[in-house]
């Protein structure tokens, strides 16, 4: 096969192209006229004319006509022309270059592809030949490929291919057309497809890239979606009984040797709600806490080695707040006390197992009582109680017990008719109630709205129960796997509401739930 | 005047096809629908997108550059997208721009790749929250050189360093930031983080790929191994009473892969077809410094993001028809183990055990594609993902459970 470029004729003026073939000229001539292999990958060899001997190619490497060049598996080299012109062979090809003069360029190509960007502005010929055909080249840019039978398949890229056969047959090629030439002879001119098909390599090698690329994203990305998961793993993000998206955060720090403090945090888009218990034992706590906080509830037959003397509890929006604050704390046996069973603790939560049980009478359950108690909202006080002495029970008007000041009472119906009134719809089939307390006057009143809800904040329905029943151990078991919310509103709040998602867990476990 | 210039831009053009940068487009896009299923609830219909656009741009002989961009949206979940966390609506979209240059060594089959990249992801939880908005929102920048040994094409060797950071614009900790309670008492512990999430991190990496036998291959081989340094910023390590020192989470990540395929020309419906047999494995191990405290039960677990996983599974893909318009249809299985180190199983209502949490995951995945135009390719995608773990409190996260996706759609290469 033979390829023959020629200048391609597209200039009207003759005054630029005198000007042109000048400027040219003067660029050609302090260029080296060589032909040169300007870059080589992989294992490319070099035969040069007369020798016998090949040898691996370098870059710079200057060809003279004759020397021939093969490229190994995975091996490319260019070489490139004095006019800038620049042929890339592929992977397993065999080249000739068989003349290079400054007015024509030839070479063979018998196994292998190449493909050719040679530049119009010089009138040179440019000619290849493979076993099988002669072409002839009036354009830019194609690639030629030749298999192992010696049939070559021609693409033309841009511009004009002229491809003739070994009996002279030739047709033209244009743009993006391919055309196959046998042994036989010319084959059809294919239109559609040539670029894509000649340049297969290349884009090979770019959706290659591509797919490297894509793979270190996707290695890089798993770094941030463990940190993600981290946060998935600890439940810290769920909805609320509004639809609104609660963060939550608990912690536990040690703020003196005998104390710990206990913080539930709460962000939505456009509130902020915390909790805290902050309580200081009878004595220093172990390392590890749990096993102090485990005593919260109390303590079945023994005495508990670690109770509260005081604490504080707080809930607040950051502007309004319920603060609680009790000490005097002591060890009561509430199952053997003065007042005989009214107070017995007949089933308690067994922190070990994290389960309820049943206590039967008079078996000891020792629980923490606090002599002075204040509860607060927003500095003023609603329900309080205080002793001299230690108390022994809670029971108002007992012997042993403190004296109490509520201000506010709970409100039951029928005198008083939701929604400010105490009442539940569980018998309704979902656990929502409301805990309404007032003074006489109704001028002083607190409201607890409380929701037991899902992460998704579908609130419980008894349903969901159905198979532990309500009541017991097993119900109060499978509650733990639910959230409680509360919204707590009061006369002091002014309109405003303190609203707490936490986990049950943390108010059964540390006794606020008994 | 006008003729010099229209000289040299008659020159410049007449060059232009020789000097100018040859550009080769790469496209994929694919648009499908479905829905996914966990633990028998169906959630709705949902639609996923994906484009990534490139282009390998040739300089010179020795020079290329490939910018790639791509980007995805996902209306609806895969079986891996937190579906365990099980309550958030999710809607994720994320873009990335990366350029990475091309270097060819003279005389060698050697490459140099230095590569710069940014990404960001967003995450829609709730469904009126904005875009931009989502608390877990990411992004992403990075910078690494690869040097790429193309030995025998397409098999090469690679050794890679890669530098990138994440970091999470919406995230900081409630407790950095929660102020003092009404007593004047900090609500904070001392030494609290904010940027919890954020990472720094670097990696280092080997991997390649062979023929074999090398001359006449049957087998492809691949392999890889990669050190992941992960320096979290603002994460101070909790110690046993719950404080924090005043140090950070340090974690060292090792990955070791490999995989065999073997190609097997077939004739398959009359036609010339391709059956690809793999089998891959997997290691990794990532040695946290961190612990961490279960305020719920007052416990102090050490070393609780230590772990290491083992995976292994055989694939199988088949295409067969026109050439440049095959069908295709793939089935693969994967198993992997992840085993912590120091994080403790809890039973169903949390009580702890002394036994460390394992987790274990079977993955199928069925795809097929048809052609209906050129380029064009209708898909069929379905994954089944089976979780089990012997760890059973799963209040906050399912760690045993069943989820299911499939999507319909189409695909165009070009």
């Amino acid at each position: 096969m033979r390829l023959e470029f020629r200048r391609a004729e597209t200039w009207n003026s003759r005054a630029w192209v005198k000007a042109a073939c000048a400027v040219v000229l003067l660029v050609a001539a302090v260029r080296a006229r060589a032909v040169s292999i300007s870059s080589s990958e992989g294992k490319v060899l070099f035969l040069k004319s007369g020798s016998y001997t090949w040898a691996q190619v370098s870059s710079g490497q200057v060809l003279a006509p004759g020397d021939q060049l093969k490229t190994a598996s995975g091996a490319r080299a260019t070489v490139t022309f004095d006019d800038a012109s620049r042929v890339e062979l592929n992977p397993g090809s065999s080249f000739t270059l068989s003349e290079a003069a400054s007015q024509a360029s030839t070479m063979e190509l018998k196994l292998g592809s190449l493909k050719a960007w040679i530049s119009k502005s010089l009138n040179r010929r440019f000619q290849v030949r493979t076993p099988t055909a002669v072409c002839s080249v009036r354009g830019t840019e194609f690639g030629v490929n030749v298999d192992q039978g010696g049939d070559t398949r021609v693409q033309m890229f841009e511009g004009l291919l002229a491809v003739a056969d070994t009996a002279g047959n030739e047709v033209l090629l244009k743009d993006n057309q391919s055309l196959d030439v046998t042994k036989d002879g010319l084959g059809r001119v294919a239109d559609a497809g040539a670029r894509e098909e000649t340049s297969g390599s290349d884009r090979q090698a770019a959706k290659r890239e591509v797919d490297l690329r894509m793979s270190k994203e996707e290695v890089q990305a798993a770094a941030a979606e463990e940190a993600k998961l981290s946060e998935f793993q600890e439940g810290k993000v769920m909805i609320d009984v509004n639809g609104n998206r609660v963060r939550i955060e608990e912690y536990i720090v040690r703020p003196a040797a005998d104390q710990f403090k206990l913080v539930v945090l709460n962000e939505r888009a456009d509130r902020f709600d915390y909790f805290f218990y902050h309580g200081t034992f009878n004595q220093a706590l172990p390392t590890d806490m749990s096993e102090a906080l485990r005593q919260l509830p109390g303590c079945l037959d023994i005495a508990c080695p670690y109770f509260m003397t005081s604490y504080r509890t707080g809930r607040s929006n950051t502007q309004d707040n319920m603060l609680e604050v009790a000490s005097g704390g002591h060890l009561v046996d509430l199952n053997n006390n003065a007042v005989g069973a009214v107070d017995d603790v007949t089933a308690a939560f067994d922190p070990v197992t994290a389960n309820f049980i049943q206590v039967a009478a008079g078996r000891p359950f020792y629980q923490t009582l606090f002599n002075n108690y204040n509860l607060t909202f927003n500095g003023v006080s609603h329900q309080s109680w205080a002793s001299g002495v230690n108390i022994t029970n809670m029971r108002n008007g007992q012997a042993g017990a403190p004296t109490f000041t509520n201000v506010t009472t709970v409100q039951n119906s029928p005198a008083c008719a939701p929604p400010n009134c105490t009442y539940s719809e569980i018998s309704e089939g979902v656990f929502h109630d409301v805990i309404y307390a007032s003074n006489g006057a109704g001028d002083i009143w607190e409201k607890y709205d409380s929701y037991v809800i899902s992460d998704a904040g579908k609130i419980a329905k008894t349903s969901d129960f159905a198979a532990t029943g309500f009541g017991g151990q097993s119900f109060k078991t499978t509650l733990l796997n639910w959230n409680f919310q509360t919204i707590v509103t009061a006369s002091e709040f002014q309109g405003r509401k303190i609203d707490l998602v936490v986990e049950p867990k943390i108010f059964i476990q540390s006794g606020l739930i008994p | 005047m006008l003729k010099p210039l229209a000289i040299a831009a008659v020159l410049l053009a007449a060059a232009l096809p020789a000097s100018a940068v040859e550009w080769t487009p790469v496209l994929s896009a694919s648009l499908a629908g479905g829905q996914y299923f966990f633990q028998g609830q169906r959630a709705n219909l949902g639609g996923n997108a994906a484009l990534t656009a490139a282009a390998l741009g040739k300089f010179s002989d020795r020079w290329t550059l490939m910018p790639v961009y791509s980007g995805s949206y996902r209306g609806t979940k895969g079986v891996d997208d937190g579906v365990a966390a099980g309550t958030l609506f999710q809607q994720q979209m994320d873009h990335a721009l990366s350029v990475t240059g091309i270097r060819k060594l003279d005389d060698s089959t050697w490459r140099v790749k230095p590569s710069a990249g940014y990404k960001r992801q967003f995450l829609k939880e709730t469904r009126n929250e904005d875009w931009g908005d989502g608390l877990f929102d990411y992004e992403k920048i990075s910078a690494g050189v690869e040097l790429e040994n193309m030995y025998k094409e397409p098999f090469s060797w690679r050794v890679g360093l890669d530098t990138f950071r994440v970091r999470f614009p919406n995230y900081e900790s409630l407790e950095s930031r929660s102020g003092v309670d009404p007593f004047g008492s900090p609500l904070g512990r001392e030494l609290a983080s904010k940027r919890t999430l954020d990472t720094y991190n670097w990696q280092a990496s080997v991997s390649g790929s062979r023929p074999w036998p090398f001359e006449e291959p049957k087998y492809v081989l691949t392999g890889s191994y990669s050190l992941l340094y992960k320096d979290y910023l603002d994460q101070n390590l909790v110690k046993e009473n719950g404080q924090f020192e005043n140090a950070g989470r340090q974690d060292f990540v090792q990955a070791l892969g490999g995989s065999v395929v073997r190609p097997i020309p077939m004739s398959v419906f009359g036609t010339d077809g391709r059956l690809d047999l793999s089998m891959g494995l997997n290691f990794a191990y990532n040695r946290s410094d961190q612990n961490s405290f279960d305020a719920a039960f007052a416990r102090f677990l050490s070393d609780s993001y230590s772990y290491w996983t083992v995976g292994a599974g055989p694939g199988a893909a088949l295409s067969w028809g026109e050439k440049k318009a095959p069908s295709w249809a793939s089935a693969s299985f994967r198993w992997s183990r992840q085993s912590y180190l120091g994080r403790l199983v809890q039973d169903t209502v949390g009580v702890y055990s002394s036994a460390k949490q394992v987790h274990d995951r079977y993955n199928l995945s069925i795809a097929y594609g048809y052609p209906i135009a050129p380029k064009l390719t209708m898909t069929f995608r379905t994954n089944v993902l089976w979780v089990a773990s012997n760890h059973k409190y799963q209040k906050n996260y399912a760690y045993t459970y069943r989820a299911l996706n499939y999507l319909l759609g189409v695909a165009y290469e070009f």
